[in-house]
């Protein structure tokens, strides 16, 4: 992908113009302190503020033959891989889940996203108060079973604490990617993954998968990719008819393959059918066939 | 979504003899989708009662069914009440500094991202790589490991205790301008050549081209950016 416009502006003070907030801010809050951070990770300081000594490496040493320190960034690591890996498969059963039916399908979207708007802190509060040790809701459940819950003490137990509270936080933001991702999938890749295998269980993991795994990589360059899937299956449209047997991946390959074909003066169609400017006799006429709304980038994402 | 017009033949199509499958399968994806909204509730509603019950009872028994009829003093107290010495530091200031953090950075943030994004995309530089690397760099280190130093800086050019010296070192990063960078890399190309055919200038094509066009992306940024100034705590206790 070229970095900059072909057709680019050729003005000589206005783009440093419009650097300038941003590299002023980030000369001052960034590269200053980051600067000084890394210059006095050289020092040690003396505890009373009366100079400082240099030190060389001396301080990085100490921090990796620290044992505490090894094992708290082992512990990090195994965290954050935990935390990812529950927090992204939860979610995306639930957006399937959510994607899939059809009755109370919004009134699921806005339970389920609910708790974005809940504070970290305020998680972790409700988390202290889920395993208190006299009257811990989740403390009693895990006792039912035998399991004497104790967080705080057990290192096993407070790091099944920690990492169920984070899951339970990001569950909302996976989530809400996910099915933004799900949800601009046109249906005809669905449908196609559908006659193929009925049970479900494929367009999970061949059709949805790849578009919804970029979205959450990529959501604005994903957008541009959908506008000509969604574009090109319009122009599929009379072909259709005789729907060939394809897997949903496969599907969506082909589809993407035609975009350089169908051009991308089919996606300018688009974005002037968009913003409603486009309504003055200058506006390119509507191919027969195709409902204008069909034309339209979607714009409610 | 637009339906796929061949959804109707399709459907129509469709042998009904799975019927019975279906149904198991859609009781299936509902109970799931109960399981999870359960899951993300449970917990909220659990405060939600335990803010209606005196605080004594919830040290003594921890949340229960019981709905009790003190969420409004309780209300009262969290929101007006204070438990420092001055009295001033009562939730509603709370609630109001974090208003201020959270849209200022936000909106800070958005039009500054927005301009350095527009710059790097539509203009030719000779730095303009180079003013990208140095934007994108900025990602490497968070500001809370650099906070030693960021709070001397701050405490230098005097913006210590203003609502200023909290939001502008929020600011110094660059997520919001890479994906602001992302989203025009996408905007295709003839759109910027039929605004120079039609001689709009690079402020007139940002204005009444690129900024329209990039409406949800603005909203969904602004989202993240006003949640994400609105859960700072460690860079304002400072």
């Amino acid at each position: 992908m070229p970095t900059v416009k072909r057709a680019a502006f050729n003005s000589r003070w206005l783009p440093i113009m419009l650097l300038l907030p941003q590299l002023s801010v980030i000369f001052v809050f960034f590269y200053w302190p980051a600067w000084q951070a890394a210059q006095s990770s050289f020092f040690l300081e003396d505890p009373f503020g009366f100079g400082a000594t240099f030190v060389g490496f001396d301080n990085y040493l100490r921090l990796f033959r620290s044992a505490e320190y090894m094992r708290t960034a082992w512990f990090t690591l195994f965290f954050t891989v935990m935390v990812t890996f529950f927090s992204l498969a939860i979610a995306l059963l639930l957006a399937v889940k959510a994607d899939a039916v059809i009755r109370g399908a919004r009134t699921y979207r806005t339970l389920l996203m609910w708790v974005y708007a809940i504070a970290p802190p305020v998680a972790g509060f409700i988390t202290l108060i889920l395993f208190n040790q006299r009257w811990g809701p989740l403390t009693n459940f895990f006792g039912l079973f035998g399991w004497d819950f104790r967080v705080g003490l057990s290192p096993f137990d407070t790091g099944f604490a920690m990492i169920l509270a984070s899951v339970w936080k990001q569950i909302p933001i996976n989530f809400i990617f996910f099915l933004s991702g799900l949800q601009s999938i046109p249906r005809a890749i669905n449908e196609a993954a559908m006659i193929d295998d009925r049970s479900g269980r494929e367009p999970l993991l061949a059709g949805d998968l790849s578009p919804a795994g970029t979205d959450r990589l990529f959501p604005p360059h994903h957008q541009h990719h959908l506008c000509a899937v969604r574009h090109v299956r319009d122009h599929r449209h009379d072909r259709a008819q005789q729907p060939r047997k394809q897997s949903g991946y496969a599907c969506l390959q082909g589809l993407c393959r035609r975009i350089p074909r169908a051009g991308y003066r089919r996606l300018l169609r688009a974005v002037g059918g968009a913003d409603g400017a486009g309504s003055g006799p200058d506006r390119l006429p509507v191919p027969a066939g195709r409902t204008a709304h069909s034309l339209q980038l979607r714009t409610d994402r | 979504m637009t339906d796929f017009p061949l959804s109707a033949p399709l459907a129509a199509a469709a042998p009904t003899a799975n019927r019975k499958r279906l149904s198991w399968r859609k009781a299936f994806d509902h109970a799931i989708l109960i399981a999870g909204s359960l899951f993300m509730l449970a917990p909220v509603l659990m405060l939600v009662q335990m803010s209606t019950v005196p605080d004594a009872q919830i040290m003594q028994t921890g949340p229960s069914l019981e709905i009790g009829g003190e969420f409004w003093s309780n209300l009262d107290k969290a929101i007006f009440g204070s438990m420092s010495f001055s009295g001033k530091n009562t939730g509603l200031a709370m609630f109001i500094n974090s208003m201020i953090l959270g849209l200022g950075f936000a909106i800070g943030k958005i039009v500054v991202a927005l301009m350095a994004a527009y710059a790097i995309v539509y203009f030719r530089m000779r730095f303009a790589t180079l003013a990208f690397w140095l934007i994108f760099t900025t990602l490497l280190l968070p500001l809370e490991v650099r906070i030693v130093p960021s709070y001397e800086i701050t405490q230098k050019l005097g913006l210590l205790n203003t609502y200023t010296g909290m939001i502008l070192p929020l600011i110094a990063s660059a997520t919001a301008t890479f994906f602001f960078r992302q989203f025009f890399l996408s905007v295709p190309e003839e759109l910027v050549e039929a605004a120079r055919i039609d001689r709009a200038g690079p402020i007139r094509f940002f204005f009444d081209i690129l900024v329209p066009l990039s409406r949800t992306m603005i909203a969904a940024i602004f989202i993240i950016m006003f949640v994400y100034g609105w859960n700072q705590y460690l860079w304002p206790t400072c």
